[in-house]
Formats: structure tokens, C-alpha cells, sequence
């Protein structure tokens, strides 16, 4: 069958667009056809096994006194060896490699390849120059990417790494883009970008707070640095969730505990993977997290139960092993999780027949119950959001994330609502604390000294453009009253005494309001134009019609209700 | 699905004419002059691919009992990172045992393109896979 498809492939070469003359294939795999990598690992493998071999008849010298399990890591066409700086090893090693060379195709670069000595004296370096016809190098190497190193990475190795992702920037256009698009572009592609690499690596506290000073520098100003007056709020709150008040840009310190507490976690369930011989050493906040999220294996066992619900794995028992679930019995089945594991109680609830299907299924279970569970997500099994969200327990709750966050609204104004509620508007208070220059009062009413809450609530101008917009749409009920004095508070009881739609539908509302009243006190401030409420409410009604045909839902659904009232 | 079959059941005389590819070179730098500059990718007949994948698919979930645990590249269930996990440590365990060791890294010339077929046909036959005729 492979022979087949083998033999009969053949090839033309594409050259500017124009097919050249058939090719018939007779060695190397194409790239491209979804067999191919698949055939080139089975083919690594027999290198990888005559290494293996070799180490176990002790041709190879042993690395150590205990016996490690893997000498060779292969990934693809990766290869890394450890030896003995020995004369005999290095012989056997690339006597093994030109056979399997010239067995297989699959020739080694000598050249090309590198040696890195590990703890060698300078006669060990002499028998590698010797015998090894390749150059010797230095840690740190790269090996997958990553910079491979016996000891802590130093601020200097870092340093590439910050830099690419610095390099990063120049080439998005800044400052034509608004600050929201920035934060995606942040979370999405600049912390994207270190996933990867916080998995395997701990860096450095000092790299982290470099990397934070690029992320934040782009995402209040565009470019690398930044001075502290830019950003409108401290750096700790915008890498919180959502729902705790930040733009969900994640935390590099808690991302990367997260993600690499993986390791722990694989360690545990999956005892069979090559590294699982070493001890996994981890940040001791990071252990102590890890026992408690796990050694307390059934966290919240005493609500599930312990045949039917899905508290395993991803499935019921019930799912899972049919024939030892029928065996059981009607009292037994009521057990919960908690009280089955204890002194291990469920094995007294199998009282039916015993078949083999049945007795199978229970061996299984015992091996399923050597499981472990982790105790913040639903499934039981780690995952790295889990983990994440669970770093920030005990933060308080930021009440307005919903509104703001999963409201219809171009996210320009959802950030500029998240700035209004943490009232970090350069508003003429704010100003006048850092003694920078400021409209004496307000710029729409010339009442009240400007604050975000007078600006958009307790100003005259202001409760004039509620009230108007709100009647048009036939909920001046909601307008703001006279007592009211917070723009939060204001919408959350404005909100919450509607529902479905009409809530949707007024929070974009809010949301559009707030955005063009600050628009308006902007182009009074700046632009010395005179208050003009006619022309804001004007702005919003065009607005609103826009944004519903744009897909705001709710708005569209309040602008058909008002329809024929008008 | 008769042409399925007629694979299946090793009616492969005018397969070739169906498993042909064009490649395209994609270049590897900005200024790629030489032919070892270029990274040659096949665009496989749709249909030959189709086979392929067929096999693909009923290969990768045997893949991992095949396949030692020291390497990690394109098997379900497994991760580019158990590999630099399993080098990292080996190292850091290694140079504290203070013993002279050394890394030997290697590289492959044209990994991929100078697979023996005679040789992979022999692999995959002692891993049991049912005997083949080599055309």
C-alpha cells in the first residue's frame, strides 16, 4: 500500500507558475502529504532504538550513577545526544549514526553539528577536539527555539528575547490605531507570543517587568517607553480579568505559574512521560498552590455523586463502565463522591452478578481511581485558564465588568467607559490635583467645578441629553433624577429595572452617551466650540441608528419599539 | 468510494497518474539565489491526498505505542515541550552531578528528502505491517 504510493508519486516543478517535466520519485518523502512526517518519525525511530540499545549493552558508557532512562531526545529531525567525553563513546555514537546513515538515507552533518561540554576539564575538551570533528560551543544553545541552559538564564540571554518582541512594533501602526485595538493587540499577539516560552522557562523577574514596560508602553502610547502621566491606570489593575476591572491582559508572573504548572500536573497523571524521571522544581507559591488545588483530591465531592455524576474524567461511571454500574445497587448509586473514596466504600456497593465484563470494569476503575483531581475546574482535569483565574481569587469583583465588556458597543467606547468607571478621566479635578492646566468649571454648564460623575450625570447639559434621548425611546422613566450623583450607580439601577433586550439595547445606549458627551466637552475644552445640545443629541440618534444597523441588537429592538409611539 | 477501494484492494496501475505534485519553492531568506535557499512544498493531487490521509489517520492512533517516549514530534498526545522538558533536565542533572558530559546536537542534512524507501518498507515490516511489494 505505502510502497504504492511511494513508487507512483512523481513531480513536476512549479517554477514562476509554469509546470516543468515529470519527476519519478526514488527515496525521500514529500513535503506536504499528510503520511509523510508520520513515516519520518518511524524512520527516526530505529536511531533513537540503536542508541538505546547501545546504552543498554553498555557500549555507551552510563551518564550517571542512577541510571537515566532516555540519553537521546529526538523531535523530528532534532537530535540531541548526551555521552561520556570519552574517546570509545564518541567512536560508537558516530559509527551508529553513518550506519543508520547509510541505512537509511538520513546522513548526519557532522560539520553542522555542535557540541556543548558539560562540566569538562580541559582534557576532555582536548579528547572532543580530537575525536569530534565538529565545533565545540558554549551554553546557552538554542534547542527548539529555546534558549538551553544548565544554569539561570542571565539578563544578557534574555535580552533577545525581549528584543523581538520590542521588534514587534514598528511595524503596526500605531497611531492609527485607538487604544482598544492596541490592548488586543497586546493580549493577542504580544503575550501570545510568550506562551510558548513561559512554558518552558522561568524568566527572570527583571525580563518580566521589561516585557510589561514594552506591553504597556504600546498600549497607552504606541510606542516602547512611556512616562507615567500616559497611562490612565496603574499597570497591576489593567492585568487583572475582566471581571475583576482590568482589559483581561493576562499577568505575566501568574500566566507563566499557570502555564507551567502543567508540568506538575502531567507529572502526576502521566507517569510515563521521558522527563518524568527528574523533579519538577517550581516557585514554592507555585507548590503550595499545586497542593492545594490538588492533594485535596475531591474538593467539592460531597455534592456529586459518586456512579452518575461526571466527576472523572469527562464522563460518568455510568458512561464509562455500563456493566459495573448495573451491578450496583439502588442504595449504593446514592452514594457520593466523598463518602465512596472513604475507605474506599464503594467496592460494597457492587452486589450483582459478577461477570467477566463486570470484573473487568472494576479492575479498570481501580486504575481510574488513582486519578487525581483538580479542584477548580468543573471537569477535574487541569486546565491552564482554570489555574489562571484561580491566582486572583479572592480579588474583589469589579460589579460593572458585564455591562461594559459584553454590551454592544465599538470597543473604543467600551474602553473609554472602563477609564469613566475607574474615574481616571483627565477630567478638571484630576488635572488640578497634578497642577497641569484646566477649565476652572465645567465646560458644558460653567456650573460646577468637572468632575467624570458631574460631567456626565450632575451637569444640567448633561441631564438635558439623557433626558431627551431616553424620552425619544420612550424610557424617560430610567433619566437620571435629581439624586442621583454617580454614573455607576446611576446605570446599574438604570439597567436592572429592565431586562432582555430593552437592557441590552439601553446599556449600548449609556454606553454611546457617555462616549459623545465626552466627545462634545472634548470639542469644547479643545476646539473652543460652545455647548450645543441640539447637535449632541443629534450625534447620538445618527449614532444609534448606525450602531443598530451594525448588528446592536438591543438597539435596533428599542429604536422599533419607539417607532410608532413617534 | 469505488476508487477508494480499488486502492485498497492494490489496483494501483495508473495510480501514478493521480499521485503526481507540483512543487513550489518557497523561499527561505529575502535574497534567495542558490536552490539550497529555497524550501521545496509539494501541492499533492487531491485525490492521493485523500489516500494519504486515509492512512494517516489510521496511523496516528498506533503512532504512540510505536513510537519511544523521547520523541514527541507529530503524535497525538504528545508535546514539542517534552522534548526541551527532557534535554533541559538531563542537563541541569548532568552538570550537577559534576561529572565531565557533553550535548551532542545534530543535524540532519535534507531530513526529509533522503528517506531510503527500501529501508522504511523494512521499518515498517518488522513493526508488522502486512508485507509489502516493493515496485
Amino acid at each position: 500500500m505505502i510502497s504504492g504510493l511511494l513508487a507512483s508519486s512523481s513531480t513536476q516543478i512549479l517554477l514562476n507558475g509554469s509546470p516543468g517535466g515529470r519527476i519519478m520519485h526514488r527515496r525521500g518523502l514529500r513535503q506536504g502529504d499528510p503520511l509523510s512526517p508520520m513515516l519520518f518519525i518511524i524512520v527516526m525511530d530505529v536511531l533513537c532504538r540503536l542508541i538505546e540499545k547501545a546504552s543498554r549493552e553498555e557500549l555507551l558508557q552510563p551518564l550517571a550513577k542512577r541510571a537515566l532512562q532516555h540519553r537521546i531526545s529526538l523531535y523530528a529531525d532534532d537530535v540531541v545526544i548526551f555521552l561520556q567525553p570519552s574517546a570509545s563513546d564518541i567512536r560508537i555514537t558516530l559509527d551508529i549514526l553513518d550506519l543508520f546513515g547509510a541505512a537509511s538515507g538520513l546522513k548526519t552533518n557532522v560539520q553542522k553539528s555542535s557540541v556543548h561540554p558539560i562540566q569538562c576539564l580541559d582534557e576532555d575538551r582536548e579528547i572532543l577536539l580530537n575525536h569530534l570533528p565538529c565545533p565545540i560551543s558554549e551554553f546557552p544553545c538554542r534547542y527548539l527555539g529555546l534558549p538551553l541552559s544548565p544554569h539561570k538564564l542571565t539578563r544578557a540571554q534574555v535580552q533577545p528575547i525581549i528584543d523581538r518582541i520590542a521588534d514587534r512594533l514598528p511595524s503596526w501602526k500605531a497611531d492609527l490605531l485607538s487604544r482598544a485595538g492596541r490592548c488586543i493587540l497586546v493580549q493577542f499577539v504580544l503575550t501570545s507570543m510568550l506562551v510558548y516560552l513561559l512554558l518552558a522557562l522561568d524568566l527572570p523577574a527583571q525580563a518580566l517587568k521589561a516585557i510589561d514596560k514594552i506591553r504597556r508602553g504600546f498600549l497607552w502610547r504606541g510606542r516602547k517607553d512611556v512616562r507615567g502621566g500616559h497611562c490612565l491606570i496603574a499597570w497591576p489593575k489593567v492585568t487583572r480579568p475582566y471581571y475583576l476591572g482590568g482589559l483581561g491582559i493576562s499577568h505575566l508572573q501568574f500566566l507563566g505559574w499557570s502555564v507551567r504548572l502543567r508540568w506538575l500536573w502531567l507529572q502526576k497523571t502521566e507517569p510515563n512521560k521521558p522527563w518524568s524521571f527528574f523533579p519538577i522544581k517550581a516557585p514554592y507559591q507555585v507548590q503550595a498552590f499545586f497542593s492545594a488545588a490538588v492533594v485535596t483530591v475531591v474538593g467539592n465531592g460531597k455534592n456529586s455523586l459518586f456512579w452518575s455524576d461526571r466527576w472523572l474524567a469527562d464522563q460518568s461511571l455510568e458512561q464509562l463502565l455500563p456493566h459495573l454500574v448495573r451491578a450496583v445497587t439502588a442504595r449504593g448509586r446514592k452514594r457520593t463522591v466523598y463518602a465512596a473514596l472513604e475507605n474506599r466504600s464503594w467496592v460494597t456497593d457492587i452486589k450483582g452478578a459478577l461477570t467477566v465484563d463486570v470484573i473487568l470494569e472494576y479492575l479498570q476503575l481501580w486504575d481510574l481511581l488513582q486519578g487525581y483531581i483538580w479542584q477548580f475546574s468543573t471537569s477535574g482535569n487541569f486546565s491552564t485558564k482554570s489555574a489562571y483565574e484561580a491566582f486572583f481569587i479572592g480579588s474583589i469583583q469589579f460589579n460593572s465588568w458585564e455591562k461594559i465588556w459584553k454590551s454592544w458597543a465599538p470597543s473604543k467606547c467600551r474602553f473609554f467607559l472602563w477609564t469613566v468607571v475607574h474615574k481616571k478621566c483627565w477630567t478638571a479635578d484630576r488635572l488640578a490635583r497634578k497642577g497641569l492646566n484646566h477649565p476652572a468649571a465645567c465646560p458644558l454648564c460653567d456650573q460646577a467645578g468637572e468632575t467624570i460623575d458631574h460631567l456626565l450625570v450632575s451637569c444640567v447639559f448633561s441631564r438635558q441629553v439623557w433626558f431627551t434621548v431616553l424620552q425619544d425611546l420612550g424610557l424617560q422613566a430610567l433619566a437620571l433624577q435629581v439624586v442621583d450623583l454617580s454614573f455607576e450607580d446611576w446605570w446599574t439601577n438604570a439597567s436592572n429595572r429592565v431586562t432582555g433586550q430593552v437592557q441590552k439595547g439601553l446599556d449600548s445606549i449609556i454606553i454611546l452617551g457617555a462616549w459623545s458627551i465626552w466627545k462634545h466637552r472634548n470639542s469644547c475644552v479643545f476646539d473652543g466650540v460652545t455647548p450645543n445640545l441640539p447637535s449632541v443629541v443629534a450625534t447620538i440618534q445618527e449614532e444609534m441608528h448606525q450602531w443598530s444597523v451594525a448588528g446592536a441588537q438591543g438597539v435596533s429592538h428599542l429604536l422599533a419599539l419607539a417607532a410608532p409611539a413617534s | 468510494m469505488a476508487a477508494v477501494s480499488a486502492v485498497w484492494s492494490r489496483k494501483l496501475c495508473n495510480f501514478g497518474v493521480l499521485n503526481y505534485a507540483f512543487i513550489t519553492l518557497l523561499p527561505k531568506k529575502d535574497d534567495a539565489t542558490n536552490i539550497r535557499d529555497y524550501r521545496p512544498i509539494s501541492l499533492v493531487h487531491s485525490f492521493a491526498k485523500l489516500i494519504t490521509k486515509l492512512l494517516a489517520n489510521r496511523l496516528a492512533g498506533r503512532l504512540d505505542e510505536m513510537i519511544t517516549p523521547n520523541q514527541s514530534a507529530f503524535i497525538k498526545g504528545r508535546f514539542i515541550l517534552d522534548n526541551f522538558m527532557l534535554v533541559q533536565h538531563t542537563t541541569k542533572f548532568l552538570h550537577q552531578q559534576k561529572q565531565p558530559r557533553i550535548l551532542l546536537k545534530l543535524d540532519i542534512t535534507k531530513a526529509f528528502d533522503s528517506v531510503s524507501w527500501p529501508f522504511l518498507l523494512e521499518v515498517l515490516q518488522s513493526l508488522g505491517f502486512g508485507p509489502f511489494g516493493v515496485t
